[in-house]
């Protein structure tokens, strides 16, 4: 082999690394996506995207994809009627995250640097959401109405971020007032999700029952990818457990009721969380299984056909989401909707995210179409749904009774 | 002076090129067409399913012990990471190392069960064993460490000051994954190529066997399994040094078996097989997406009357699918199915017949059990 032959030879590799190294040259200072002031990623003079991530397979939580469609109804409604915000169509990419909070890093970031969404809208679950909430936050990106009821989305604020489900604190004392109220002096047994979601919710009860005489005899839990909870129920009975209280997602929250009353053939009362305050418990459960069986609610319901906001939601789900069946789900992912473009509607036609986030903090007493009572936010206060009342299954419905209990703390 | 310069070698150096240009190539034409910030962030996901694969890989494909377990490891080496980092303040490289070992210790205790059990009934031990980590996690005891069900939060990692200017956090981040990844491949392909390798091999395909030939299979099962653990652990390690959040149920079970679907699909015994799996596993959720946009999803509105508007829900079947086809057609997994397109080649199958004077179709068994498949 000749001299230069093998200087080409060993030359090859080098150039070859020469040239693909050469981008290394370009040194960088961008940013990864996101931005700082007057931020306007996501906003075209046509169109304001928006992202969620949300379990559509793979998971029990996949129960909950009808949010998505709810609020894409809501905004489809809007894009038709009034043309949307300010001339722009708002839109909604759905990430399937199977429920999984690894995936759920993967889909939000895909979210916010390919598909370039102005921000984040009704991202479900608590473990999920954990493992997105800072690199939302560090990149100011809005993030808004979680679909989960921490405390800690919401306290302390953070500008950007904004609660959906009334906190589980919340919701947790208003259940253990009405235990102590109407189950003074009786056994308690609580059936728990092994997760953030069962232990704030537990929290919220024995908040509620301070100074009652009602006794915590029993707690039992579950894990998220559990459906059965046979073997909990059956530890809930020969515990003596007068009456439950749980902090499940319908599905294992269900089997609780059906177990009880099918199996143990045990008529003991039930009260659950506004989590399964919805059509597919009862299906799940059984409607003559629920009968009587308590929870809380924030808004009107689907079966409300009389109230006229119900009644533009089922004219709305039918036209612009026909595939989806009417529920209580479709209706909050509606709510949600409602709110985000009520918010839009405010900041004006040269929106950027920090004023979109101003002017949700500007909206007050704000009664959204299927709302039971108006919604306030502020600076202080990024929790929307903070007066609520108790329902009760009654004829395979959920029927609202009593006063509604107001822990709203925007005040003026 | 001439040995090094061969081909194999020339194609390690551009590989290495490509792998360090990398994160920059996204800004520069053409390739700013496919690339951005978010694919480095999945190339560098890509380092670490590597790393986790290649353990199992080592576990499964060449010692032939079944787990259904292997998230738990990683979640063990994520957990042991995050507490380092977090309560103690270890400089990452320490506590990922410590992590690896640690991880690889308790893999070694987990290879005893394996002594006396194999094939399902290791899956199904392995397989309580993911169920029961989640739960053991949250234990209010050592909530203190964990951060029990609400997970542990770590800081955003940084690019150190040192290489500011030239590198953002996303490309540190995958400089900082990328080359243990490189390395775990070598190391991963220099142990299986050694006498450890052949001795997993041998205890493979016939534990009588290869105590015949003076193999202490105990030894050796056990030391697999370490090994493996010691994968999970530095990719655990890894993963939640990235991600700066890890909660009890991140690795969850069908994490598990979706690991174990992707080194079966990329090639038992190869590393080359390896890779390919780790891609899948990267993608997975971009293949479900093309298919969906090339109107997959709507198939079966066409054929079941009344289902035309059922598309979301239905990706998870549309993602199994996709896995049995791919199964049916390459079922020794891509490494097999490069094999098996080589040997088709009309001068590859004249060529064989000649040598071994009979049918161009290779015995699969043979096929696999040669361990050089990459």
């Amino acid at each position: 082999m000749n001299a230069t032959r093998l200087v080409a030879h060993r030359l090859r590799p080098l150039l070859l690394a020469a040239a693909l190294l050469i981008p290394l040259g370009c040194a960088s200072t961008e940013d990864d996506g996101g931005g700082g002031g007057g931020d306007r990623t996501g906003i075209s003079d046509t169109e304001i995207k928006f992202g969620i991530h949300i379990p559509l397979s793979q998971s029990p939580a996949a129960a909950y994809a009808p949010i998505a469609d709810g609020i894409r109804a809501y905004f489809d409604y809007i894009n038709d009627s009034e043309g949307g915000v300010h001339g722009r169509k708002v839109t909604l990419i759905s990430g399937d995250d199977h429920y999984n909070p690894s995936d759920t890093v993967e889909v939000v970031r895909k979210l916010v640097e390919q598909d370039k969404v102005f921000g984040i809208v009704g991202g479900l679950g608590e473990e999920t959401h954990l493992s997105v909430w800072k690199y939302l936050e560090e990149r100011k990106i809005p993030d808004l109405f979680i679909s989960s009821g921490l405390s800690r989305w919401s306290d302390p604020v953070v500008p950007t971020r904004f609660g959906g489900n009334p906190v589980y604190m919340q919701e947790g004392e208003m259940l253990g007032q009405y235990i102590a109220k109407e189950h003074a002096g009786k056994k308690l047994g609580l059936l728990l999700q092994n997760n953030e979601f069962g232990y704030e919710g537990e929290e919220g009860i024995k908040r509620g029952l301070e100074g009652s005489d009602v006794e915590i005899v029993a707690r039992e839990t579950y894990e998220s990818v559990q459906w059965d909870v046979t073997a909990q129920t059956q530890r809930l009975k020969n515990a003596g457990a007068e009456v439950i209280a749980t902090y499940a997602i319908p599905p294992p929250a269900a089997s609780l009721v059906k177990t009880a009353r099918e199996v143990l053939n045990w008529d003991v009362p039930i009260i659950v969380t506004g989590v399964d305050a919805t059509e597919l418990f009862l299906e799940l459960a059984g409607a003559e299984n629920s009968e009587g069986i308590v929870s809380v609610l924030f808004g009107h319901q689907a079966h409300e056909t009389d109230y006229p906001g119900v009644q533009e939601y089922l004219a709305n789900l039918k036209q612009y989401a026909p595939q989806v069946p009417v529920s209580n789900l479709t209706l909050y992912g509606y709510i949600v909707g409602e709110l985000t473009v009520e918010g839009l509607k405010r900041a004006g036609a040269d929106i950027t995210r920090e004023s979109f986030v101003e002017a949700l903090e500007s909206i007050r007493k704000y009664q959204c179409s299927v709302c039971l009572q108006p919604v306030s936010f502020s600076e202080d206060d990024h929790r929307p749904f903070e007066i609520e009342v108790y329902v009760r299954v009654t004829d395979g419905k959920w029927m609202t009774f009593g006063e509604p209990l107001d822990f709203e703390t925007t005040k003026d | 002076m001439e040995s090094v310069l061969t081909r194999r070698n020339i194609a390690l150096v551009a590989l290495l090129a490509f792998l360090v240009a990398f994160p920059y190539l996204y800004r520069i034409q053409p390739f700013n067409q496919v690339l951005d910030p978010f694919r480095t962030f999945q190339v560098t996901r890509l380092a670490i399913w590597l790393v986790i694969l290649l353990g199992l890989n080592l576990l499964t494909g060449y010692s032939g012990q079944i787990s259904l377990g292997h998230g738990a490891l990683v979640a063990i080496g994520a957990y042991t990471t995050a507490v380092l980092m977090h309560e103690f303040g270890v400089p990452v490289v320490f506590a990922v190392l410590a992590a690896g070992l640690f991880t690889g210790a308790i893999g070694f205790v987990l290879g005893v069960p394996a002594l006396r059990l194999t094939g399902p009934y290791l899956a199904i031990a392995t397989l309580a064993m993911m169920l029961a980590l989640p739960q053991i996690l949250k234990l209010n005891g050592i909530r203190e460490w964990t951060g029990g069900v609400s997970g542990i939060l770590l800081s955003t990692p940084r690019a150190p000051a040192v290489v500011e200017g030239f590198m953002t956090d996303r490309q540190w981040l995958y400089f900082a994954c990328m080359t243990p990844a490189v390395i775990m491949a070598v190391l991963a392909w220099n142990i299986t190529h050694s006498h450890t390798g052949r001795a997993f091999i041998a205890l493979r395909d016939s534990e009588v066997g290869a105590q015949q030939m003076g193999v202490n299979v105990p030894l050796y099962k056990m030391l697999a399994f370490s090994l493996s653990a010691f994968y999970a652990g530095i990719g655990g390690g890894l993963f939640v040094f990235t991600e700066a959040f890890m909660s009890p149920d991140t690795f969850d079970v069908n994490l598990s078996i979706t690991m174990l679907v992707m080194v079966v699909l990329g090639g038992l015994t190869s590393i080359a097989g390896t890779v390919f799996g780790a891609t899948v596993m990267t993608f997975r959720n971009d293949l479900v997406d093309l298919s969906a946009s090339l109107g997959l999803l709507g198939l079966p509105g066409k054929i079941v009357p009344g289902e035309e508007q059922s598309s979301e829900t239905l990706r998870g079947a549309l993602y199994g699918l996709l896995l049995i086809i791919t199964m049916v057609f390459m079922p020794r997994g891509f490494v097999g199915f490069v094999d098996e397109l080589r040997g088709r080649a009309p001068w590859r199958r004249a060529a064989r017949m000649f040598l071994r004077g009979r049918g161009g179709d290779a015995d699969p068994a043979l096929d696999a059990t040669s361990d050089h498949a990459e």
